[in-house]
């Protein structure tokens, strides 16, 4: 698409959309040519008024040098009469001596002399041999002028008595005593005048003409016999009038455009008129515009050019400047560029030093990527290492739960049932000794048995998987509370529950078991002999909850609260208060695992308030327990 | 009594527990014969009929097996398995008897095929009462397959 020259200036002052390299320098030429294109303009324009009026001042220059020998022509033409006028043969009226006079001073072909006398009759013609017959002068009324005024005269245009033909006549009065006797005359032939143009050596294509006073012309350097005695034009005849010099553009008869100059004869009154064609004025101007509009396309056009083809070198250089940014992103080495612009090679060495930078930190970076590859291979497999361990130790533990379970319990089953067994079938055969011993046997293996139990206990707590879900504590408490109705009863123990319990999250088994060890201990550790009371409730403690279980018992001094809660940690003989010592751990175990703690207030002789916290449930997990 | 004449084959190694368990049948009055075996291999080699065992009136096919987890060379589990892929004995009930309460055991038990699983009591009165009750349930109640 070819732009116009508004868009060309409306693209110049909006810059909003970016224009392409070219462009720009097409502008930067267009800016840079514009004002030098105006100024030089100028210069020749100012350069082409000089040459105007130089030409028009030697125009007029040589209209009047042209008047000036017209003038000079006229004045040896007077002096030679003023000579004769004042011949002797005159004075005397020897017209045969005057006349060979005469004929002597006749300055140039074309010329005659003759003499009237005050009736205007010839009586001397030099173009006629002495003693024809000669008549009066056409115009009588110049002889009677000349005798009135005794100035010389020149005459306008007229036509010859003899000759028949316009001629002109210089005329001069022959004085003698104070009294004009005759009138001498130089009959001139008009086309001797344009002698005067040859004279001037004037340009070819110039057109001169000289009218007389009356608006004839005289003579004219284009087609002189034909323009003989014709009047000017009358607009020229207008300007003519009223002034001695004058400069305009006119058209001649020839239908040639001209500028005129004009100036009037001193001594005829006769004007000059020299026309030089516009065209001949106007040449050298209009070839200077020609050389200066061709100069300005040419400069232009160079201009555009070099605009363009630069314009694309350095779009080509940018280009390839893209596509090594460009590919720098990917990683790939760029090369530094040869281009003719030293900034895009300056642009493209910076380039390849960061291509170089990125490349080597691209290098580090995955040096450090496989290194950290590498380690996190290292973790991973000493994880799946200490992962098998541990599965190897929990099997070794599953293993070892087996052999206590099962290979544990089956000499105490020997123990226990043969004791009894001794103790039954063998009675009358034992003293009371005997029978004791076997009784502590069988007490002895029980209590071993229960041992063995309470750790199986503890350490499936701390195998097991805890599925924690909203667990209501009046259920577990419940729960526990049936299945201790019998020690219960037999102890005639009075237990209170204050509603509402708490709903709090966690294993409905473990917490069974828990409050069924803490409700055990409660009813346990009394003085004997005294009914046990025991008070559950609950209470908030923040966003976790807790449950009370408060004796009336013996109580434990604050140094062993930590001691207590410690596997096969007792504060008292087996025979007293008869345990494992487990209970208590197996609450703190199952209590941490469940993400809460256990711990109490107590003293020796106060008795005790164990408590166990957990996390509370969320109001729609506690409300799908109580549905 | 109880007595219906079959044979009660018990596969247990401890000596004491034969023992025991002996004594909880006088006492529970159950008077079928019991056939003890050992080890897994002679469990399987007795019901087989093979080795030592192939006299059938000397060690006759029981109408239940009293059957020990814990066991020399083979396992109870391993008996179980075997027992069941027998076409002419995998209807035989099995009672597993065991001291393992570890309910990996237990399931696998009942996956392989085992009628009933039983927790040896370290109790001698709760062993009798537990076999009392056994005697009167899979000897007198229980209707045997045939084969």
């Amino acid at each position: 698409v070819i732009p116009t020259v508004s868009d060309f200036f409306s693209k110049l002052f909006r810059w909003h959309s970016p224009e392409d390299l070219r462009w720009h320098l097409a502008t930067l030429v267009f800016v840079v040519l514009l004002p030098a294109l105006i100024f030089s303009t100028l210069v020749v324009l100012f350069v082409l008024r000089l040459e105007r009026e130089a030409a028009e001042r030697g125009v007029k220059e040589t209209a009047r040098a042209v008047a000036l020998s017209v003038d000079r022509e006229l004045a040896s033409a007077i002096s030679a009469l003023k000579v004769l006028a004042t011949s002797d043969h005159l004075t005397r009226g020897d017209f045969g001596a005057f006349y060979e006079q005469a004929k002597s001073a006749i300055i140039s072909d074309g010329a005659w002399i003759v003499l009237f006398d005050e009736t205007a009759q010839q009586l001397v013609n030099t173009g006629f041999p002495l003693g024809s017959k000669l008549p009066r002068r056409n115009n009588p009324e110049r002889v009677l002028q000349i005798i009135a005024s005794r100035q010389v005269d020149v005459s306008d245009l007229y036509i010859g008595a003899l000759t028949k033909r316009p001629i002109i006549a210089v005329d001069v009065p022959v004085i003698r005593d104070d009294r004009v006797l005759y009138v001498l005359t130089m009959i001139v032939l008009p086309n001797t005048l344009a002698r005067v143009f040859n004279e001037r050596g004037m340009p070819g294509d110039w057109i001169a003409a000289i009218f007389d006073a009356n608006g004839l012309t005289l003579a004219r350097t284009h087609n002189p016999e034909r323009s003989l005695a014709q009047p000017a034009p009358p607009e020229l005849i207008a300007k003519l009038t009223g002034s001695d010099e004058g400069w305009w553009p006119n058209v001649t008869r020839d239908g040639i455009h001209v500028y005129n100059a004009f100036t009037r004869s001193k001594l005829s009154r006769w004007a000059v008129v020299v026309g030089v064609p516009t065209a001949t004025i106007n040449a050298p101007a209009y070839r200077a515009l020609a050389i200066l509009g061709a100069g300005a396309v040419l400069v232009t056009l160079l201009g555009f050019a070099t605009a363009l083809l630069k314009g694309k070198q350095i779009a080509r250089s940018m280009k390839a400047l893209t596509d090594a940014a460009g590919s720098i992103g990917s990683g790939t080495l760029v090369m530094p560029l040869t281009s003719p612009v030293r900034e895009v090679n300056e642009v493209s060495q910076a380039l390849h030093n960061t291509a170089r930078l990125l490349a080597h930190r691209l290098k580090d970076l995955n040096d450090e990527k496989e290194a950290r590859t590498r380690l996190n291979e290292q973790l991973e497999q000493r994880v799946i290492e200490r992962t098998n361990e541990l599965q190897g130790s929990n099997a070794d533990l599953e293993a070892f739960s087996f052999t206590v379970s099962h290979d544990l319990r089956a000499p105490l089953r020997a123990m226990e049932g043969l004791s009894q067994a001794l103790l039954e079938d063998f009675s009358d055969r034992l003293d009371e000794t005997g029978r004791q011993y076997a009784r502590e046997i069988r007490s002895s293996a029980e209590h071993m048995d229960q041992l063995i139990q309470d750790l199986l206990a503890y350490g499936r707590l701390a195998r097991s998987e805890m599925r924690l879900s909203a667990v209501s504590l009046n259920g577990v408490v419940q729960r526990a509370l049936d299945q201790l109705s019998q020690e219960v009863g037999a102890q005639n123990a009075r237990i209170s529950v204050e509603q509402p319990l708490p709903v709090v999250l966690g294993d409905y088994q473990t917490l069974v078991q828990i409050v069924l060890n803490l409700l055990t201990n409660a009813l346990k550790f009394v003085p004997s002999g005294i009914p046990p009371q025991v008070r559950i409730w609950g209470e908030a403690a923040g966003d976790r909850e807790r449950l009370w279980i408060e004796d009336k018992g013996i109580g434990i001094a604050p140094e062993y609260h930590e001691k207590i809660f410690r596997v096969f940690e007792r504060l008292h003989g087996v025979e007293t208060y008869p345990g494992t010592g487990i209970g208590l751990s197996i609450v703190r175990r199952g209590v941490e695992r469940m993400g809460g703690r256990a711990g109490l207030v107590s003293s020796v002789g106060q008795g005790s308030r164990f408590f166990i916290e957990l996390a509370a449930a969320k109001p729609a997990e506690r409300a799908m327990t109580d549905g | 009594m109880v007595n219906n004449g079959e044979t009660i084959l018990m596969v247990e190694d401890r000596p004491a527990d034969v023992l025991l368990i002996r004594r909880a049948f006088g006492k529970a009055n159950i008077r079928n014969p019991l056939q003890v075996i050992g080890n897994g291999e002679d469990a399987i080699a007795y019901l087989a009929g093979t080795g030592a065992f192939t006299d059938r009136d000397a060690s006759p096919l029981p109408c239940l097996i009293l059957l020990d987890l814990k066991l020399p060379r083979k396992s109870g589990l391993e008996v179980l398995s075997w027992l069941r892929a027998q076409p002419e004995l995998k209807r035989l009930p099995v009672i597993v008897l065991t001291s393992s309460k570890e309910t990996s055991d237990v399931n696998r038990a009942y996956e392989l095929g085992a009628n009933s699983y039983l927790v040896k009591p370290v109790m001698f009165d709760t062993l009798l009462e537990m076999i009392t009750t056994l005697g009167l349930y899979w000897l007198t109640m229980n209707e045997s397959p045939t084969f």
